[in-house]
């Protein structure tokens, strides 16, 4: 039989390789992978670094396309082989000769398979040929080897049965490859990512992408998902066999190959639900654990003051003796305590005082009842034996199903699994989040917003790791030998992690602050970047290390910083209570595998940069000072203010690792305890760190979509700060909420006292009490004995109150104005507040000429801050400020304020000379009535008199595909002038008409018939002059943008006589007020309407305006 | 070897009866089956070389039916199907290695052997690179007959070979068939033409509607239709009265008019003369016959 196999499989592999569209597709693939490969993942590619930052990414992207093409072009060719049977005569002396017509079935498999597997080694052959000739990313053979195996070999097979069967039972080609190309579409555009990736037959979604740490994680699980096609795939083949129409020649295809069918579905279908039970189990196990501290939040509890730990790394299990030395700091006596620890990890003995006592589990809670109760005062000291494994669904319940269930993507192409703590053979990574060390009371957070339960204590660590292997804690590394080492930190500390693996280890130390670098031996792709610097090094880490305290006044409070090298799958999430992510640990930074996904570690492209910038202005550096720029530039967006992603990259699985440093200088070192304002160490830590961060005083492009921050003024309009954390809100907005409100309030704090005078008392404090808690009475009283200033009105107002301030800007003004000798620019403006609570705004100009970054090597901000103004509740001023320079536009920041945007801003024109007028620099209060207009009835597109309806139209496809279109929330989207949308959406920008929310309704012109209508109250009967506000293009687009033509928009005025059409020419308009015309109108109401057709790209429908005359 | 079939029938959907109660013993040698287009010759050969089921009946060959056999039976047959001419992208020498591989041929100097001389032997060995459907139509009917005869098969099953081919291929083709035919093997011929049969058969039978007339050597069919085979010479105005009245098997141009030959129970024309009858005089006497 093993003979007949090989001669059909032969045959059919020599027809198949005789193919034309078999030969362009292999000849394609070659040539375009090739091309693809130089340009991707060479070390000369424009692409950025990350794409080609780890090794296995190379036959990882190569074969996620070729399986995508491939399984297109084997659609064909293994229906192909059924059409051409039935079509030629020849191939009746083949089914009378003596054959099962399983062997001719698999035989045929077996050739298809054997054709284009082959073509796949061949290719990642070239690949591997290209990848040692031109990347410098290491080579690692391993993904060579596992990737055809795992992501190919079950998806070639599947295909072929599925295009079998299906040939069988339609026995039309042409509808069978559509049937397979609409899988691999629906595959790739759809069900991909869908229950955990069950539906993803192509393997182009599974997280495969491999660690030179540990390989490719839960590889196990991934396996099953492959093993149930490949079980589908034969399951579809056995069946194929008994369709086939030839005459049977054996029982095998008659009796056993339908059985052999079924078995194999059913097969692939448990392994498909063992599959998925493992992810529902997570989610089950995370509800169950959230169940059971919602139960033990109220619970009193004892509270750790030391943790001595031995532990023991052996192969993918660690085994530990934890001694904790517990105090009841509750004014009761407690017969009961508990700690928490990772469901993964098995407790195999406690004692009490060395005294064996029982315990009970539910999950991750263990509840300890000693022989006596514990009277308030007491020390006990619990010892717990326990081993096993994390498990990682255990992690971050605070974060939802749906976030974590998203990909993590690497340039759309790799996807990486999300893993939170690694206990392989050769590595081992612990963080307090995964519970691997007993934590005292409920995992962090776990009570928040009511409670965070955050404690500083004593650690005393002792790892045993294998030959080779290098352990990383907090602390000093005592080498105790035999593979033993003791790590005890000088200093309390909130948590510690562990990290063990072959590391090579960097020092060096600049001012008694040591800097260690752990990388893999073979991961030195930075070093050709840093040949020469090496003496200048101490000087530029000073300096860094100065600027960052210098900007947020603090100092680094630790004795050394640890940069460790981590596999790239390490994934952390954003906390609502805190600033600092697992990402990085006291003392430590967890730099991801190879400086992936690290802006600052593309020293290419950065070089790339430097050198066009220096020959557009003709300047030459030497190699060294480029090295330093590098080390600057690498230093400032890997661990200081490091821009989120836009919102829309991060729904895409898109993800920058957060190593912001910033949570060494207060989130590890203090705790500010409110019992009362249980937010105000965050709300403390959210000011810091965006002090730290230079919060933005620009406002980012203007054609963007909300910022985060205009998200958190919308989200906290109608509801509490404490409300909003609570609410299911997505937990980038509710760590936004916490930090803009923590910034809000202590800004708020310092604007009712002299610049410097709140912030000074608050940065001394935080000295004052490193590794220790502050409780809020000492602030309180601090800042009431020292400034005079009593903040508990306005922490409660700010963690209860339900509006915002919102602030209207009137007539702004530049020009030249006489001081002295001197002409200087004088911009004055009216600015008022129209809310029932006060607020801020923060005013700064952009000087003329620097509309981008000034240089290399210079990151001063583009923005200075001019002045900060507080107004009171519906409180208006005119304010005036002096500027030596010519400013180029304003920025009006409201902080947190119903305003959108949030940061308004006004370029100026060429300023006039006003030899009379007198310098003003200053604030006058006005009266507030005075800046309305009466006589104009103005309704905008944010009142309710304006209307632009979409319908809930969905296209069929997309409804059966997604379900009906929802009830959306409402929200301001980007501007795409070159693709607008056909549903109105609203923009927001600060030159459209607005009272604080300046905003507009736009439309793709063509839309459908879907009009904007304005419906403006009249309260007395007469003639009334009609305007339309129109924005000024140039303000709302490029220059690429402003090719596009607007067109004419057509208002329909409905008056008394009748209606009036009038045209106008969207893009010569004159920005502002147009007069329509004047139109005799009885009292009641008024309408105009705009179509949504204008002969152009789209319409923008704004406010309309009516003056009596 | 022996081919018993016993009352073979085979129903096409709910009416069309495409074979009716057959029986034939058919003993080693070449055997004919002939009958018009439409007989239920393909449908028989069909059945016999398991591509299709019978609807009753069985086939028994060497005792073996056919229906539980079909491996062994498989092993030991070749086929000729009737429209052998579309291939692949495949050559000459692969097509028939692939043939000879399935047949059972597994060393590879012992197939290469085969190859070529079953090619030699057909005279393809020229056109053994060439791709097999660019072969002519005649090369094409060789190149089927060398797969079919490649493991030596006991069982040869040839259905309608010679159509569309030249005479110098036709003659070509019933020579290698006569050449076959000696030893222990079963060769079953199924043609039309009756040419094919009376040049090589030593057994026949001829299938019409499905069912046998006439099963037996060529001879006893033929000398069925002695005194029954006349040739006359008609002037060109009494041609067309002549093809009106018998059943014509051949009309020749002579000095005064025509010299047709034409087969009837008695002839009526007195310038006629009675002559010896061939196989095609039998056949067309038979269906002229059976058409009453």
């Amino acid at each position: 039989m093993l003979h007949t196999i090989k001669a059909i499989a032969l045959y059919e592999a020599l027809n198949i390789l005789r193919d034309w569209l078999f030969r362009i597709f292999a000849g394609l693939s070659l040539l375009i992978m090739t091309g693809l490969n130089i340009l991707f993942f060479s070390s000369v590619s424009p692409v950025p670094y990350s794409v080609r930052s780890i090794s296995g990414f190379i036959p990882y992207t190569n074969l996620i396309l070729i399986t995508i093409a491939q399984t297109a072009v084997l659609a064909f060719v293994a229906t192909d082989i059924f059409k051409r049977d039935r079509k030629l005569d020849t191939s009746e002396v083949i089914y009378i000769r003596s054959l099962g017509n399983s062997t001719y079935i698999f035989a045929k498999t077996l050739g298809i398979l054997g054709v284009f597997f082959l073509l796949d080694l061949l290719l990642l052959l070239v690949f591997a040929v290209l990848h040692l000739a031109f990347s410098k990313t290491g080579f690692t053979a391993a993904p060579y080897l596992i990737y055809p195996l795992v992501m190919v070999l079950p998806t070639l097979v599947f295909v072929t049965g599925l295009a079998f069967l299906l040939m069988q039972l339609i026995r039309n080609q042409a509808i069978t490859v559509l049937l397979i190309l609409g899988l691999l579409g629906l595959n790739l555009i759809y069900l991909g990512e869908k229950q955990f990736y069950l539906f993803d037959f192509l393997g182009a979604f599974l997280p495969l992408t491999y660690s030179d740490f540990v390989g490719i994680p839960d590889l196990g699980w991934l396996l099953l998902q492959r093993g149930m096609y490949l079980a589908f795939g034969l399951a579809f083949l056995w069946l194929s066999v008994r369709l086939f129409r030839r005459l049977p020649q054996s029982g095998v295809s008659t009796r056993l190959a339908p059985l052999f069918g079924a078995v194999l579905l059913l097969a692939g279908g448990w392994v498909a639900s063992i599959y998925l039970d493992h992810f529902y189990n997570g989610i089950r196990l995370r509800e169950a654990m959230a169940g059971i501290n919602q139960r033990y939040l109220q619970t009193p509890n004892l509270t750790r003051e030391r943790l001595q730990l031995t532990l023991k790394h052996s192969g993918r299990r660690i085994q530990a003796d934890a001694a904790l030395t517990l105090h009841n700091r509750t004014s009761a006596p407690l017969d009961q305590f508990f700690i928490s620890l990772n469901p993964g990890l098995q407790v195999t003995e406690t004692r009490i005082n060395g005294q064996t006592v029982s315990h009970s589990r539910e999950q991750h809670l263990i509840t300890i009842r000693p022989p006596q109760a514990v009277l308030p005062g007491d020390t006990l000291r619990l010892q717990l034996n326990y081993a096993g494994r994390i498990d990682d669904q255990a992690c971050y319940l605070d974060v939802a199903d749906t976030t974590r269930h998203k990909m993590f993507l690497i340039y759309l192409m790799n996807k990486v699994a999300k893993k939170h703590a690694f206990i392989e053979d050769r590595f081992l990574l612990l963080t307090a989040e995964n519970l691997w060390y007993p934590r005292v009371g409920l995992p962090e957070g776990a009570g928040f917003p009511e409670n965070r339960q955050g404690n500083f204590g004593e650690f005393d660590l002792t790892v045993q790791c294998a030959p080779g292997m290098l352990p990383i804690s907090q602390g000093e590394r005592e080498d105790l030998g035999d593979g033993r080492y003791r790590f005890r930190p000088p200093y309390s500390l909130p948590r510690i992690s562990l990290v063990i693996g072959p590391y090579r280890e960097d020092r060096i130390t600049v001012d008694s602050l040591s800097y260690h670098l752990y990388t893999l031996p073979s991961h030195r792709f930075f070093e050709e970047y840093f040949q020469e610097v090496g003496d200048t090094l101490p000087a530029v880490i000073r300096e860094a290390r100065q600027d960052y305290e210098r900007a947020l006044n603090l100092s680094y409070p630790f004795r050394k910083l640890e940069l460790i090298e981590v596999p790239v799958q390490f994934y952390t999430y954003p906390r609502i209570w805190s600033v600092a992510t697992e990402r990085v640990q006291p003392e430590q930074a967890f730099l991801p595998e190879n400086g992936t996904l690290l802006p600052g570690a593309d020293f290419k492209s950065l070089d790339r940069r430097m050198n066009w910038s220096l020959d557009r202005n003709n300047q030459s550096m030497t190699d060294k000072e480029k090295e330093i720029i590098r080390f600057k530039r690498f230093v400032e967006s890997t661990f200081t203010r490091q821009d989120a992603l836009p919102r829309w990259m991060s729904e895409f699985g898109n993800y920058i690792p957060n190593c912001d440093i910033f949570p060494h200088f207060y989130s590890y070192v203090n705790i500010l305890d409110s019992p009362r304002w249980p937010l105000l160490n965050a709300a403390l830590e959210g000011y810091l760190y965006r002090k730290a961060n230079g919060a933005d005083p620009g406002g980012g492009r203007f054609s963007e979509g909300m910022t985060d921050e205009e998200q958190v003024s919308r989200a906290l309009r109608d509801q509490t700060l404490t409300a909003l954390l609570k609410s299911p809100r997505d937990s980038r907005l509710r760590t936004d909420a916490v930090q803009l409100s923590g910034e809000y309030l202590f800004k708020m704090l310092e604007s009712e006292r002299a610049p410097g005078q709140v912030s000074g008392l608050l940065i001394d404090l935080v000295e004052a009490h490193r590794f220790s808690i502050v409780r809020d009475s000492l602030l309180i009283r601090q800042l009431q004995q020292q400034l005079d200033l009593d903040i508990r009105p306005a922490l409660q107002v700010w963690q209860e109150g339900k509006s915002l301030p919102a602030f209207k800007v009137r007539d702004i003004e530049m020009y030249r104005v006489q001081d002295g000798d001197r002409l200087r620019y004088q911009v004055t403006f009216l600015l008022y507040n129209r809310a029932e609570v006060p607020g801020i705004v923060e005013i700064a100009f952009r000087a003329r000429g620097e509309g981008r970054r000034r240089g290399f090597g210079d990151f001063g901000s583009d923005t200075d801050l001019a002045r900060t103004v507080r107004l009171g509740a519906r409180e208006a001023r005119e304010i005036g400020i002096v500027l030596d320079s010519e400013p180029q536009m304003i920025q009006i920041n409201t902080v947190l304020a119903e305003n959108l945007p949030r940061v308004f801003t006004q370029r100026f024109d060429d300023p006039e000379t006003r030899r009379k007028a007198q310098p003003f620099d200053g604030e006058k209060a006005i009266a507030y009535l005075d800046l309305e207009n009466p006589g104009e009835i103005v309704v905008d597109n944010e009142d309710s008199g304006f209307e632009a309806y979409n319908p809930p139209y969905r296209s069929w496809l997309k409804r059966t595909l997604l379900g009906e279109r929802g009830e959306q929330e409402e929200t301001y989207e980007r501007f795409r002038s070159w693709r607008p949308p056909n549903q109105w959406e609203m923009i927001k920008n600060a030159a459209f008409f607005g009272d604080y929310v300046h905003s507009a309704h736009y439309i793709r012109s063509d839309g459908g018939p879907k009009k904007a209508i304005w419906t403006v109250p009249l309260p007395d009967a007469g003639t009334y002059d009609v305007y339309i506000y129109i924005i000024d293009k140039n303000l709302l687009t490029n220059r690429w943008e402003r090719r596009n033509e607007w067109g004419t928009f057509n208002y329909t005025i409905h008056h008394d006589d009748g209606a009036e059409d009038i045209n106008l020419d969207a893009d010569s308009a004159d920005p502002g007020w147009n007069l329509l015309g004047s139109y005799y109108f009885s009292q009641g109401k008024a309408v105009v309407e705009l179509v949504d057709r204008s002969g152009g790209k789209l319409i923008i429908a704004d406010a309309v305006k009516f003056i009596k005359r | 070897m022996q081919i018993s079939i016993q009352n073979l029938s085979k129903i096409y959907g709910q009416q069309k009866r495409a074979l009716d109660d057959v029986s034939l013993q058919i003993e080693s040698g070449l055997f004919g089956l002939l009958g018009p287009n439409g007989a239920g010759k393909t449908t028989l050969m069909r059945i016999l070389v398991t591509l299709m089921e019978p609807t009753s009946g069985q086939v028994l060959v060497d005792g073996r039916d056919l229906q539980h056999y079909r491996k062994e039976i498989r092993a030991i047959s070749g086929y000729l199907p009737q429209g052998f001419s579309a291939f692949s992208k495949i050559r000459t020498w692969e097509f028939l290695d692939y043939c000879a591989r399935l047949s059972g041929l597994k060393a590879k100097a012992a197939r290469r052997d085969a190859v070529d001389a079953m090619l030699e032997k057909v005279g393809l060995f020229e056109a053994r690179d060439r791709m097999a459907k660019k072969l002519s139509g005649g090369m094409k009917r060789r190149l089927g007959i060398a797969q079919a005869l490649i493991g030596d098969p006991k069982l040869l099953i040839v259905d309608e070979p010679t159509t569309g081919l030249d005479p110098e291929e036709r003659i070509r083709f019933r020579n290698i068939l006569a050449d076959m035919g000696h030893s222990e093997r079963i060769i079953i011929l199924s043609t039309h033409i009756v040419g094919d049969i009376s040049s090589t058969c030593n057994d026949m039978a001829l299938l019409n509607q499905g069912r046998v007339g006439f099963h037996g050597p060529p001879e006893q069919f033929i000398r069925q239709a002695a005194g029954h085979a006349f040739q006359l010479e008609v002037s060109d105005r009494d041609l067309p009265r002549i093809k009106e009245k018998y059943a014509v098997i051949s009309t020749i141009p002579a000095e005064r008019g025509w010299l047709v030959q034409v087969v009837a129970n008695r002839l009526e024309e007195p310038a006629g003369k009675t002559i010896e009858p061939d196989l095609e005089h039998a056949y067309v006497y038979f269906m002229d016959k059976q058409a009453g």
